[in-house]
């Protein structure tokens, strides 16, 4: 981390941003406003080849998006030092579209997750995502809780 | 820079709650008023706070004996601390989300946000990869890999455990050979199961942890704790009912699946000592600070097994005490024996006592496995007792002995080190304790 950068009160914004503007609404144009072109997510859950840069991962969002329509993110707790924003969130949607090749079930789910974002001139460089995937696998009855 | 209060509270909940097991400094860290608020399923709800904290780490460590968490970022504002670790670990001991232990490495990330008042934490939230933890233990390895043969190990010691003596079938060898086998046992699986019933009889709650294991070829080395109630007779013992905790190392040689070959070098006298039926002689104290987790940089298999060679040829059978003082990291430690001095400091003070000891103390190397940062060997070690050992006079009685030895390697320098040394067959020969 770096300890001394500035941020600028548009860049202590990016964070939420990123989750009301791009995760939440799928807004595919704003990612490149938000990200870095070669921004690295770093995550689990992502696929590698959509890993590494916006062009690659700016449609992401629909992966939730077209299960969870009517989802909302909502962010619980930030903080923010040096280049660095953590934020620990979550979200509720119901099942309404296809999830990961499964059919909707109709059932509302509820996780939780933390992103840490790393930001400089302006945009996110990188990101670290954690989601309770676990969680909604349970809600939605495919893994015995 | 120094680190904040706030983050000195979270990095020692991470260098010694996770890293080493210490849930003593509990209390230390965690405030009475403390709420997980992802506290993983199954999590206990009885006894106290600190308890129930206690719980996650023991659950953790018991699958996964030698965890290590990586801190990799730390973003504090007011009272809150956002954290990004990476975990490293083998699933060595028990099961985990329903998946038995098969000896896989594993290395997985996990987040979290901490808040801490008056310098303890108080407030979680933590988002560990469960899914992907989970889904690196549940793969099977290819058939012929050093993956299957850590797997088979691995299961071994989890049938033992398990006290599950008719699954031997299914990964022991009809012809194995045990190298240490007990007074009169039976060849083969029969014999084996056979000795493994004695022994429950006498410990029916034994349990073998592995913390490490080093594979190389069709060799397995596995070094482990051993804890277990004396309720029974042991080796014409009769019942203390005393808890034991000893260590222990083996050696396993695997081919097609299946163990063909077993060695084992454990603390028998260690074991004899705390049963009461031989004295313990004054240990010095572990130090007040733990010694630090040294990391470093990878060798190669190639360099590990040179100074495995050169520690036993150059150091041990010459003498050679400025080869450690090049060699130990000035901070290594051995964790079997923590009130040693650490560095070379220490490892000389055992060189020289065993080479006044024997003057013509001689090891040679049996057996030996290797990874990038470890190197494990057994010795044949041999001697004339020309010298005073542990307060026994000179008896000029010629000794031979085994032990096994793992040596830890970071930046090429030892940076750790275990001994399981066959001390009570060595005693016996010199006519003492056996």
């Amino acid at each position: 981390m770096n300890e001394n950068y500035q941020m600028t009160p548009e860049e202590r914004n990016l964070g939420q941003r990123v989750h009301n503007e791009w995760l939440g609404k799928g807004n595919v144009g704003v990612a490149y406003e938000l990200f870095a072109p070669d921004c690295e997510i770093h995550s689990g859950h992502i696929p590698p080849p959509m890993a590494h840069g916006v062009e690659a991962f700016k449609g992401f969002p629909f992966f939730w998006l077209g299960a969870f329509p009517d989802m909302q993110i909502m962010d619980d707790s930030t903080v923010i030092e040096g280049d660095r924003i953590g934020i620990r969130w979550h979200l509720n949607g119901t099942n309404s579209g296809p999830f990961l090749g499964m059919p909707p079930t109709g059932k509302s789910v509820n996780m939780e997750g933390i992103h840490i974002f790393r930001v400089s001139d302006g945009k996110v460089q990188e990101l670290w995502m954690e989601h309770d995937l676990l969680a909604v696998l349970q809600q939605l009855g495919v893994v015995p809780s | 820079m120094t680190e904040s209060q706030n983050k000195q509270v979270y990095r020692r909940f991470v260098e010694e709650v996770i890293n080493r097991g210490n849930i003593d400094v509990i209390p230390e860290l965690y405030h009475p008023d403390y709420v997980d608020h992802t506290a993983p399923p199954g999590a206990p709800h009885e006894g106290s706070v600190y308890d129930q904290i206690a719980q996650i780490p023991k659950m953790f460590r018991g699958a996964f004996p030698d965890v290590h968490f990586v801190i990799e970022d730390m973003i504090e504002e007011g009272d809150w601390v956002a954290t990004r670790v990476t975990g490293y670990a083998q699933h060595l001991g028990r099961p985990f989300m329903g998946v038995d232990p098969a000896g896989q490495h594993v290395v997985w990330s996990s987040e979290g946000f901490f808040r801490i008042q008056d310098g303890k934490i108080i407030e979680h939230y933590g988002q560990p990869d469960l899914p992907g933890l989970r889904e690196q233990i549940a793969t099977t390895p290819e058939p012929g890999s050093l993956d299957e043969n850590r797997a088979v190990v691995t299961r071994y010691v989890y049938e033992v455990n398990m006290q599950n003596y008719d699954a031997f079938d299914e990964f022991v060898d009809p012809d194995f050979i045990d190298h240490n086998p007990i007074p009169g046992q039976q060849p083969g699986i029969p014999g084996l199961k056979d000795a493994y019933r004695q022994f429950s009889n006498a410990m029916p709650d034994v349990w073998f942890t592995f913390e490490d294991l080093i594979a190389e070829g069709d060799l397995v080395f596995g070094r482990g704790v051993i804890e277990g109630t004396h309720k029974g007779d042991f080796m014409g013992i009769p019942a203390t009912n005393k808890t034991m905790h000893w260590t222990g190392t083996r050696l396993f040689r695997v081919k097609n699946g299946k163990v063909t070959e077993g060695w084992i070098n454990f603390d028998l006298l260690g074991l004899m000592q705390q049963m009461g039926v031989i004295p313990s002689p004054p240990a010095p104290p572990p130090p007040d600070t733990p010694p630090p987790h040294l990391m470093g940089a990878p060798s190669t298999i190639e360099a590990n097994h040179k100074l495995m060679e050169d520690f036993v040829e150059q150091l041990w059978n010459q003498g050679k005490l400025e080869w450690a003082e090049q060699y130990f990291h000035p901070e290594a430690s051995s964790p079997n024996a923590p009130g040693l001095p650490p560095g070379a400091t220490g490892t000389n003070f055992i060189v020289q006592m065993m080479r006044s000891a024997f003057p013509d103390f001689h090891m040679e190397i049996t057996h030996m496995a290797a990874s990038e940062d470890r190197v494990a060997a057994r010795f044949v070690e041999t001697g004339t007792h020309n010298g005073e050992f542990f307060g026994i006079a000179p008896t000029g009685k010629h000794v031979e002995f085994t032990e096994i030895g793992i040596l830890r390697i970071a930046d090429g320098k030892i940076v750790e080190s275990w001994y399981d040394v066959d001390m009570l067959g060595l005693m016996g020969q010199l006519g003492v304790g056996g």
